[in-house]
């Protein structure tokens, strides 16, 4: 199963995904990441992840951080913030 | 004379990475707003963590098997470490050194259950993968709390990182990182209000006391909601 690579950038004051763009090709995306990632090098506002997986669904499970939506199992001990 | 193999595909040696990874702690330390990071030391950083990526699709195709032959659900992620926390790591590591960081390139798969985690991490084992680090947080959790098992192999001559959790530990991670993203803390690495890390620390056990069938006694819950109220204002 291929690969698909999301580049995601989270901005941290709005709390929430700004950008989140898809390649199917690891040299671009990797190479995305890096230039963006040196854009913004000076900006502590936003949070840029490349992560990986065999689809988006995938990622919003592995790397649910970044996502609106909780798909995690929920348990009474978890912290919520708000 | 056969030249000496450099340690990068990009043609730089070991040294010159690690000098790369000092002067970028150097630039973390000091005033970020002083200026812009030395370009040559980002570049190389760049190059280096970029040579991670086909032995981490390696690693992750391996590991997508092993899940598989488990029979359990493909819930397999993977990164390359973002340049801002390679920077942090080296930092809290002050003799660190950048071209022996073990988690640049790290996958994670979730597994349904603790004992489908120890099955998929002696197949892991079997597979004649170099294995070069190993850290069961399950066994001794991390002072965070932070629990679930880390596989370090070599793969192409590059350490490639193996996460695995159970769900409820990765929810509790995800809870984590929530907070984080919310408050920059750094709860990951043990920073922020001790009231907090407390809470988080006691979530975490008591949500493995109850995913091994445990009742929560009455005393903890009181003591739990007790630390929960201490905590809500850094909420």
């Amino acid at each position: 199963m291929a690969t698909v690579h999301f580049l995601l950038v989270y901005d941290l004051s709005k709390q929430r995904l700004v950008s989140q763009v898809a390649f199917d090709k690891a040299d671009e995306a990797l190479a995305e990441y890096s230039r963006m990632e040196s854009e913004h090098s000076n900006d502590s506002g936003v949070e840029i992840v490349l992560v990986g997986a065999d689809s988006i669904e995938t990622v919003m499970r592995t790397h649910g951080q970044y996502f609106a939506q909780t798909l995690e199992i929920q348990s009474p001990y978890l912290v919520t913030s708000k | 004379m056969p030249a000496v193999m450099p340690f990068s595909a990009a043609g730089h040696s070991r040294s010159q990475v690690d000098r790369a990874g000092d002067k970028l702690r150097d630039w973390w330390q000091d005033d970020l707003l002083a200026g812009p990071a030395d370009p040559e030391a980002i570049e190389i950083a760049y190059g280096f963590r970029l040579e991670f990526q086909r032995p981490l699709t390696h690693v992750v195709m391996g590991l997508r098997s092993f899940v598989k032959t488990e029979g359990a659900e493909l819930v397999v992620g993977q990164r390359l470490k973002r340049l801002p926390r390679i920077v942090e790591k080296l930092v809290r590591f002050r003799r660190s050194n950048l071209s022996r960081m073990q988690d640049i390139g790290g996958c994670r798969a979730i597994l349904p259950d603790l004992n489908t985690v120890a099955h998929v991490r002696r197949r892991i084992h079997r597979n004649k993968w170099e294995v070069v680090r190993e850290d069961d947080y399950n066994i001794e959790p991390k002072t965070t709390g932070y629990r679930g098992v880390h596989v370090v192999v070599m793969k192409f001559d590059r350490p490639i990182e193996i996460q695995l959790r159970t769900p409820w530990q990765h929810s509790w991670a995800l809870n984590v990182e929530r907070i984080d993203l919310r408050h920059r803390y750094g709860l990951k690495d043990g920073n922020g209000p001790p009231d907090l890390l407390s809470l988080l620390e006691r979530s975490a056990y008591a949500m493995d006391q109850v995913n091994k069938g445990e009742v929560m006694s009455e005393e903890f819950d009181r003591e739990f909601q007790r630390l929960r109220e201490l905590a809500r204002p850094h909420l």
